[in-house]
Parts: C-alpha cells; structure tokens; sequence
C-alpha cells in the first residue's frame, strides 16, 4: 500500500510541475505582449 | 535567425505544445496500463519512467546552456544570452522533477527519503548551481547591470559542467547506492525501454517547447525593460 502511496505522489507532482511551469510562462509571455505593445503604439501617437 | 525583433510563430509553438503534452499522454497510459509491474519494486519503480528521462533533460538543457553562453561570450549577441538563460531554467525545471521524484522513490527502497550517496549528493549540488544562475541573473537584472548579469551567468554556466560530468560518472567512480540500470549488462527489458525512450521523446519535446516560450519571455522582458528605461531617460 505504502508503494502505491509513493507512486501516486510522484506521478502527481510530475504531471503538476511542468504543467504550473508552462502556464505561469504562457500567462507571462501574453501579458509582456500586450505591454510591449501598448508601450509602442503611445509612443508612436 | 537571431534577430531579437522577429515575432515567433505562435501558432507552431502551440503545434509543438500539442505533440509534446500528446506523446506524453501516450507515454503515461503506455508506462501505467502497458508496462508490467518491476518484479522486485513493484508499482513504485514506474517513477522510473519520469525520473531518468527528467534527468537526461537536466544535463541537456544545462549544456546548451553552456554553448549558448560561450557563444554569447564569443560573439557578444544577446540573443544568445536569452537562450543560454531559458536552456538553464529548463534545465532548472527538470533537476527540479530530478529532486522531487528521487526521494520519493528512495523511501519505499532504501528506507530513507535522502542519503549522501555520491550520485545524489553531485545531483543536489548542480541543482544549487542551476538555482544560484537563475538568482544571480535575476538580481543583476534588477540592479540594471545586465551585461554583467550575462557574463557572470555565462561563467556560472560552465562552471556547472565539471559537475554535470562528474554526476554521470559518479556511479561507475565510488559505487555508491544509486544503481546504475542503462549501463546493466542483462539490459533492460524490451517493454521497459520501449516506455523509457516514448518518455524521454516526451520530455524532450515539452522541454523545447518550454525553452522557446521562455527564450521570447526573457527577450520581451527586456525589450519593455529597454522602452522604459529610454521613456523615463
């Protein structure tokens, strides 16, 4: 039972880790968009 | 090719993404449903299948890293600094999965979560230099010295490589706990490996994905670091 346990805790923080990280960079690259942007068109009006 | 101002295609990352999380859902189902219990360890050594491939990635993305940055170092580009950093975050990510999944696996086997053994004890101490070349490239990047930041980064990235290699030899070198199954004379079971290289595709493939986002986070961070500082100057 004690195996399982070890298992399934490992198995979870491999899928979760990864999946936070991939996130957490998508959310980050939009929104360093979106203010790039917004930086160049104030100062190109 | 190396032109900081190209936007990436998109909508190719997001292919990427797709193969990536897809040959891993397949890698995960083949590993669980597939691949027979370990006769020995029992469910527990399926961890295997993530642990190995996580780690072959640590020591491919941190040697990226170092060309990179010894390319950087040659040719003075940036965008070669931003990769050199996205290889060593990657990389940090994966000697992440590597520290976590070892002592999970190491308590039902060995009785303890952690032990100084060579292998492990080597792991730990790239695992702080990856850690410690994010930070410093951070707190240079916060004090506005970014060419600094790079070359230090770049000198902390090859100074990881000595450690990268004396980790893969420290099993053969002083024999410690850690096994060394891929160097095994009786192999690996067909099924086994089968698992094992679907995996490492898998992790491979998500690990490229991750190093192109974060390349283009770093590089917009300081293109908007650049704007701001030439709007306020």
């Amino acid at each position: 039972m004690d195996n399982y346990f070890y298992f399934v805790v490992a198995y979870l923080a491999f899928w979760t880790l990864p999946f936070i990280f991939c996130l957490a960079l998508t959310k980050k690259l939009s929104s360093c968009e979106n203010r790039l942007e917004n930086i160049e068109r104030s100062k190109n009006s | 090719m190396l032109s900081p101002d190209r936007k990436p295609n998109y909508s190719l990352i997001f292919v990427g993404i797709c193969v990536a999380g897809l040959v891993l859902l397949g890698a995960l189902f083949y590993t669980l449903l597939a691949v027979p219990f370990e006769a020995s360890q029992g469910p527990v050594q399926k961890i295997f299948y993530f642990h190995v491939p996580s780690a072959f990635a640590m020591y491919f993305f941190s040697i990226l890293g170092v060309v990179l940055s010894i390319l950087f170092l040659i040719t003075k580009k940036i965008a070669y600094d931003y990769r050199a950093q996205a290889a060593m975050r990657v990389s940090l990510l994966f000697a992440l999965m590597v520290i976590i999944s070892g002592p999970i696996w190491a308590k039902p086997i060995w009785g303890v979560f952690w032990t100084w053994d060579p292998r492990l004890t080597l792991t730990f101490t790239v695992f702080l230099i990856l850690v410690a070349y994010v930070l410093a490239r951070r707190s240079f990047r916060e004090r506005g010295q970014d060419f600094t930041g790079s070359q230090v980064g770049a000198v902390l990235a090859i100074l990881a490589i000595p450690m990268m290699v004396l980790t893969h030899f420290s099993v053969k070198i002083w024999r410690g706990l850690h096994p060394s199954v891929l160097r095994n004379p009786e192999g690996l079971d067909p099924q086994f490996a089968q698992a094992l290289q679907l995996m490492i595709l898998g992790i491979f493939l998500l690990g490229g994905v991750l190093f192109f986002l974060q390349a283009r986070a770093l590089e917009l961070e300081a293109r908007i670091q650049d704007q701001e500082r030439s709007t306020n100057g």
